[in-house]
């Protein structure tokens, strides 16, 4: 009777139920279907933990971003630094220059006192002695 | 001398401010590369906005019209506006465009109201320069050249302008077919220009890093030391004793001689452009980090004797006396304008008043209102003082009474210079604002009012550039010291009937008269030279003799006298340091005894220091006196070895004739018209004459001759005789007739004169 049947493609499986796909086939069907089914499932979890390895580091990447431009600031900020003592520095040798010449022509001028004070001391000398 | 800026907290402008200008002393226009004109109070650094101009309107330079005569006129203020599109703007103060007209190709860059505000000048990156009328009408197209122009300015007297080609510096005249006069000026292209009204000095600044001031005929006068930056903008103040010049953070104060008064270092980007208040003690900077920058002159010193007055602050006077040691603050309500001391007083002007303090009491000054304020000069002497305003000029006691308001023809004294007029106790002398040859001498003591009639005028064959009077004396004895182009100085008796022009000396660069005496310094050169009499200009060996010659390498190069006070002259170097040059102080003491007729004390010092230079003036002193004093004389010309002069002398007292010895003293004077006079009016025709021809006053002679009709047979005998020993030909056209018309027998007329120098002499030889 079951190699009558199986002629005409129906089966029997284990539990004697009637089936049209042989039991070996239908089993591995069932068993693929299983292991898909793990698989979907794994992939799900990989793409889940991809996204979050992702997001991380794409966040690092930003934060890393953060830093360099920071890193570069702080290098111009330095540099620049270093320029506006320069020119700071060049605006106080300025100053000094324009100070110098000033004690210069004082120091003139005073020479030139302390001359006729020297002047009128002998003067006063010549006077008293007569 | 510095300034002191201030700057409001944060830009106004947005873009760099390119163009500013001054409407009132207290408010300033500016207008940059934002598109905006703004209106600025002075005293907090506020701004308004005016008006905010079209997108592609980018201002490049700014001016108000000068105020010529105090008013504005019918046309109010003007503000002519250049913009970067190549046209110009005239804009009325609320901020309405006028009149906008196409001016040039490219940008314009320079727009410069003329002195006397007729009309204006443009000059453009095309190369051109075009003068255009008041209301905007082209009048001419002065110049078209293959480079930029970047600056161009009027002369003071707006008959040229002076403008930059690359590195030169170029001159021209308005009038047609004048031949311009150009120099090389900088190393690299020059920036800027100015040209002051006042001082007449040219000042220049370009891509080289130095600026450098120019006399108007392009001697070089100053070149600074190497800038940092470029040197953008230079600015003379009005008064023309200072400049400001501007650079990359630097805005610096200078000297109108070049030497730097200070520094500073504003933390302002570019200075584009600057432009002094009228007053002359504020000034307005266009920065290119979009700030207006002001700046108040302070720290301006004036020193007289002991005493040093300095506007510490904008309304603080301090004031140290140097012998007590001790210091005086004012405080003063207003802004200081003027601030001047002499004579033991300090007098101080602010916008609306006038403040006189004496230096004796501090606490309680003399104030007075002003008539329209923003007083120009301030002259003090000894009793009274003088302040010019715009439009009257006034002379007030030192008690803040107006004693009188001098008029003169012709009279701008918005114009005037400090050193086209001066003041003495009685006399007022002015050049006259047109006609630089002339000189008007106005009598103070006569009306109070002062009035035409009392002014006198005389005429110079130069033009003159610096008038002074001596201050000390009787009034007729007022003398004038003038300087004139050609840099001859010469002294004029004012009060004498014949104002003749006798020279002191040749390349005279500035001269001053003493404080407290008749005692004239000038500079020669490098040379300085003090001359105890001046009047003794007749005899340039006399002259030598009473004066005083001080060369020494301390004095540098091209000197000048900064004051003259007591016996001691200070010199400012061309460095700007002062030096003190000590003079001997028995001149002066001389000078004071003879003037309190006090012969004796005089005779003393001579006889004590016996010095040439004292005996000189003596000799000097005692010729030129009218009393009797020919003992002194006779003296004093032994000591000094003028050996003729003595037996002159002697030869004058034998004769007994007072006239006649008069006119011979006056004649030893130098006085030669005055001892004419002398004699004509006292009927001694022939000696009168008989002076003259031995002057070789040979036309005077014959004048007087033909006046008196006597003597024209002697006067033509003695001409044909002198002609004759040297063997020449007579080339006097009127004494040609005169021979021709005139018959005369030689030996008759021979005899005649002989019998007439006897009469002349007999009294000597009836002695004899």
């Amino acid at each position: 009777m079951s190699e009558f049947v199986t002629r005409y493609g129906i089966y029997f499986n284990e539990v004697d139920k009637i089936c049209i796909v042989e039991p070996d086939v239908a089993k591995q069907t069932c068993d693929l279907k299983e292991e898909c089914k793990i698989y979907t499932e794994k992939i799900e979890e990989f793409r889940r933990i991809s996204t979050k390895f992702m997001s991380i580091v794409e966040e690092l990447g930003k934060e890393v971003e953060n830093e360099k431009i920071k890193a570069i600031g702080a290098r111009n900020i330095l540099q620049s630094m270093e320029k506006e003592k320069e020119s700071h520095q060049q605006q106080l040798q300025a100053q000094i220059t324009e100070k110098s010449m000033e004690l210069e022509r004082l120091k003139i001028q005073l020479n030139s006192l302390q001359k006729t004070e020297m002047e009128q001391m002998d003067l006063i000398n010549q006077i008293t002695h007569f | 001398m510095r300034f002191k800026l201030t700057q409001a907290e944060n830009p106004s402008h947005k873009a760099p401010v390119t163009c500013v200008g001054w409407s009132t002393t207290e408010e300033v226009y500016s207008a940059g590369d934002d598109n905006l004109l703004l209106s600025w109070s002075v005293s907090d650094a506020k701004s308004m906005k005016v008006l905010q101009f079209n997108k592609d309107l980018y201002p490049t330079d700014m001016q108000f019209l000068p105020r010529t005569n105090g008013s504005l006129g019918k046309h109010g203020d003007i503000i002519l506006i250049t913009a970067a599109d190549g046209k110009f703007h005239i804009l009325n103060r609320n901020g309405r465009i006028e009149r906008s007209i196409e001016a040039h190709k490219g940008a314009v860059l320079v727009g410069q109201w003329s002195n006397d505000g007729t009309g204006f000048l443009t000059g453009g990156e095309d190369g051109f320069i075009k003068i255009w009328s008041r209301s905007g009408m082209l009048r001419s197209t002065m110049v078209s050249s293959d480079n930029s122009i970047y600056a161009a300015c009027w002369s003071p007297d707006s008959q040229s302008i002076a403008y930059s080609n690359g590195k030169c510096i170029i001159i021209k005249q308005l009038a047609p077919n004048t031949k311009p006069q150009k120099w090389k000026a900088h190393e690299g292209i020059i920036l800027c220009l100015a040209w002051s009204i006042v001082s007449e000095l040219l000042v220049s600044g370009g891509e080289d890093c130095r600026y450098r001031v120019w006399d108007s005929s392009g001697r070089q006068i100053f070149s600074s030391a190497l800038h940092d930056n470029h040197i953008v903008s230079l600015s003379w103040s009005p008064n023309g004793d200072l400049f400001a010049v501007g650079s990359y953070n630097t805005l610096r104060l200078c000297d109108y001689s070049g030497w730097s008064r200070s520094l500073d270092k504003p933390n302002s980007g570019c200075i584009y452009k600057m432009c002094w208040s009228a007053d002359g003690t504020q000034l307005a900077a266009a920065c290119a980090n979009g700030h207006v920058l002001f700046a108040h002159v302070i720290e301006r010193d004036v020193h007289y004797a002991n005493f040093t007055a300095s506007l510490t602050e904008r309304k603080t006077v301090t004031v140290n006396d140097v012998q007590s040691e001790t210091s005086e603050i004012l405080d003063i309500p207003d802004r200081v304008i003027q601030i001047s001391m002499r004579y033991s007083h300090l007098v101080l002007t602010t916008p609306i008043q006038c403040y006189i303090y004496n230096t004796s009491n501090w606490n309680t000054p003399v104030i007075f209102d002003l008539k329209e304020g923003s007083v120009i000069l301030l002259k003090l002497v000894e009793k009274h003082m003088m302040l010019i305003e715009k439009n009257n000029v006034n002379i007030y006691n030192y008690q803040g009474k107006l004693i009188a308001s001098p008029r003169w023809p012709n009279m701008r004294p918005e114009t005037l210079k400090s050193s086209h007029i001066s003041l003495s106790s009685d006399t007022l002398i002015v050049r006259d604002s047109g006609d630089p040859k002339l000189v008007y001498i106005i009598d103070l003591n006569g009306s109070r009012s002062s009035g035409v009639e009392n002014t006198v005028k005389i005429q110079h064959s130069m033009h003159i550039s610096h008038i002074s009077l001596d201050q000390w004396g009787p009034s007729n004895h007022r003398n004038m010291a003038a300087l004139d182009k050609a840099r001859d100085l010469y002294i004029v008796s004012v009060r004498s009937p014949n104002k003749i022009f006798s020279k002191l000396g040749r390349k005279i660069e500035s001269f001053q008269w003493n404080s407290d005496e008749n005692i004239l310094a000038a500079i020669q050169d490098t040379l300085l030279i003090v001359w105890y009499c001046p009047q003794a200009s007749f005899d340039s060996g006399l002259l030598k003799l009473c004066s005083f010659h001080y060369d020494s390498p301390e004095l540098g190069r091209s000197p000048r006298i900064n004051d003259f006070v007591a016996n001691s002259v200070s010199v400012r170097r061309a460095d700007g340091s002062l030096v003190n040059v000590q003079i001997s102080p028995f001149p002066s003491m001389l000078l004071k005894y003879i003037q309190e007729n006090k012969w004796t004390e005089g005779l003393n010092i001579c006889r004590t220091m016996n010095n040439k230079t004292l005996w000189a003036c003596m000799a000097v002193l005692s010729t030129q006196n009218n009393s009797d004093t020919m003992d002194i004389a006779e003296e004093s010309f032994a000591n000094i070895n003028h050996y003729d002069k003595v037996y002159y002398i002697q030869d004058i007292k034998r004769l007994s004739n007072k006239l006649q010895q008069k006119a011979a003293l006056s004649l030893l004077a130098g006085k030669h018209q005055e001892a004419e006079s002398l004699l004509l009016h006292n009927g001694m025709v022939f000696p009168a004459i008989f002076n003259n021809l031995k002057l070789h006053k040979w036309e005077r002679a014959l004048e007087l001759a033909i006046k008196h009709k006597t003597h024209i047979d002697s006067v033509l005998f003695l001409r044909k005789y002198y002609l004759n020993n040297l063997g020449k030909s007579e080339n006097n056209n009127r004494f040609t007739s005169m021979q021709e018309s005139t018959k005369y027998d030689d030996d008759i007329v021979k005899e005649k004169i002989d019998n007439e120098i006897y009469k002349m002499n007999n009294f000597v030889k009836e002695k004899n």
